[in-house]
């Protein structure tokens, strides 16, 4: 039951991402600013600074099972996510080690993965030729909004589950 | 530590070629998607439709309350077009019956504009706001193939680009790029159509990019309705597509380029009908239009 857990909350927030684009006013999605959900992503922060110990890497393997889901479900281009979503948490999972944990330091250190994981999303499709913007017009109508929403989502997130997060880790050691 | 840092080096690699590979291989013109990924897709695609239809309900209870202000203006408004529409059903039927027997005295029998409806409703929409794609519910199992029209009651909004067994995904015209064309054509009464091609989306200007490819008079006024033709060989004629809000010559002076607003709102889409063409088109001319 215990070992279900993660897996199940990420599979309703990788579900959820696809519905909540329907969710937000009209206005708001049709407009230049691009809003993408990283729920995923930002779960996987989150297990990661709370949960896995320095040797354990159970946030980077959800990320590689999760990214290829995203991939398979929404893009179509299967690798980008499977390879963006792992490499961001272990630089996280390499941050952590000089940073203690709160708020407002989990706060930054999200901000900084998202950052990192849209250079690289924006890098990978650029190669292929999938989208051909800017790097301004990157910056200011995706990069921007993005962090923004996500971040507006990392802080509900973190207070439900951070202290579960915790007791479970423990449990973890426990054993 | 140098292991360590060595290791880490090698699980990078081997992510790098990874992706490299797997990029690569669903880039390639694949006719099908793999089984995993069909099983992946239907399974997601339950959990979203579980999910969906409560927070739709609940949605549309709000906006549903909003319209309700508007509805006295409406109803009036409607009333009188409902007067306009009778004259114009009883005038309808009478051209439809002409051109029923028409068509039986030339003995044709398909009509390029015949199509069978299949209605969907849209489950999802890609997180990933470049790509503009949506998913279905309906899949291979209700008919659904690959390079089907898809469209609202507004206008075509895409086609179908790829199926499992009960969804689909559809990719949007906005997000079109140059290997994805739409023929396209702009009817005239006295002389021959205008044909073209919708070759991709001007995100700046919002519109739909429609080159002209005949240079017939192309006096394209503002305004005009710009619809699918046949000649593409995938999709029914007379689909709306959008009206045409601008036009101006292409660099060379040759042939002219007319932006098109899209006459369906690509962001509120619920229901959508999956256009089954009845003509047949055989498989290999289908093919060559893909590529």
């Amino acid at each position: 039951m215990k070992r279900l857990i993660f897996p199940l909350i990420l599979f309703i927030l990788l579900v959820s991402e696809g519905v909540a684009i329907d969710l937000l006013p009209s206005s708001l999605t049709s407009s230049d600013t691009l809003i993408v959900p990283h729920w995923v992503l930002i779960f996987l922060v989150l297990i990661n600074l709370f949960y896995d110990k320095s040797d354990t890497y159970f946030s980077i393997v959800y990320g590689v099972f999760f990214g290829l889901l995203v991939d398979v479900v929404y893009t179509g281009i299967l690798g980008a996510y499977m390879f963006v979503y792992p490499f961001s948490v272990y630089i996280v999972h390499l941050l952590k080690r000089f940073l203690q944990t709160g708020l407002l330091m989990t706060v930054v250190i999200a901000s900084f993965c998202l950052i990192v994981t849209e250079f690289l999303l924006f890098f990978i499709y650029s190669i292929v030729n999938l989208i051909d913007i800017t790097f301004i017009t990157f910056l200011l109508h995706r990069m921007l909004p993005t962090l923004l929403a996500n971040i507006l989502f990392l802080i509900p997130a973190y207070l439900l589950s951070v202290k579960h997060l915790g007791r479970w880790s423990n449990e973890q050691l426990g054993k | 530590m140098s292991f360590f840092r060595r290791k880490s080096l090698f699980v990078l690699l081997i992510g790098i070629i990874c992706l490299v590979v797997l990029v690569g291989y669903s880039l390639s013109n694949r006719d099908q998607l793999s089984m995993p990924e069909k099983f992946i897709m239907d399974t997601v695609g339950l959990a979203q439709n579980i999910i969906h239809q409560p927070v739709t309900i609940v949605v549309n209870s709000f906006s549903n309350l909003k319209e309700i202000k508007n509805t006295y203006n409406e109803n009036r408004i409607l009333r009188e077009k409902l007067a306009e529409y009778k004259t114009l059903v009883y005038e309808v039927q009478e051209i439809e019956k002409e051109n029923e027997e028409l068509r039986q005295a030339l003995e044709i029998k398909e009509s390029p504009r015949d199509f069978e409806p299949i209605i969907a409703n849209v489950i999802s929409r890609s997180p990933e706001r470049w790509l503009d794609q949506l998913t279905i519910n309906r899949g291979s199992n209700d008919g659904i193939k690959k390079n089907m029209a898809v469209m609202t009651v507004d206008g075509m909004i895409g086609k179908v680009t790829s199926i499992s067994t009960s969804t689909a995904v559809v990719q949007l015209i906005t997000g079109f790029d140059q290997l994805n064309r739409i023929s396209a054509a702009v009817s005239r009464e006295n002389s021959d159509n205008i044909f073209g091609l919708i070759e991709g989306y001007d995100k700046e200007k919002e519109a739909l990019i429609f080159r002209i490819i005949e240079d017939s008079d192309g006096n394209l006024k503002e305004g005009e309705l710009v619809v699918s033709s046949n000649m593409g060989g995938l999709f029914p004629s007379g689909l709306p597509i959008g009206t045409i809000k601008e036009v101006i010559p292409d660099q060379y002076g040759l042939t002219k380029t007319a932006y098109v607003t899209p006459t369906a709102n690509m962001y509120d889409i619920n229901h959508v009908i999956v256009v089954d063409r009845t003509l047949t088109v055989d498989d290999e001319s289908e093919k060559e239009e893909v590529q």
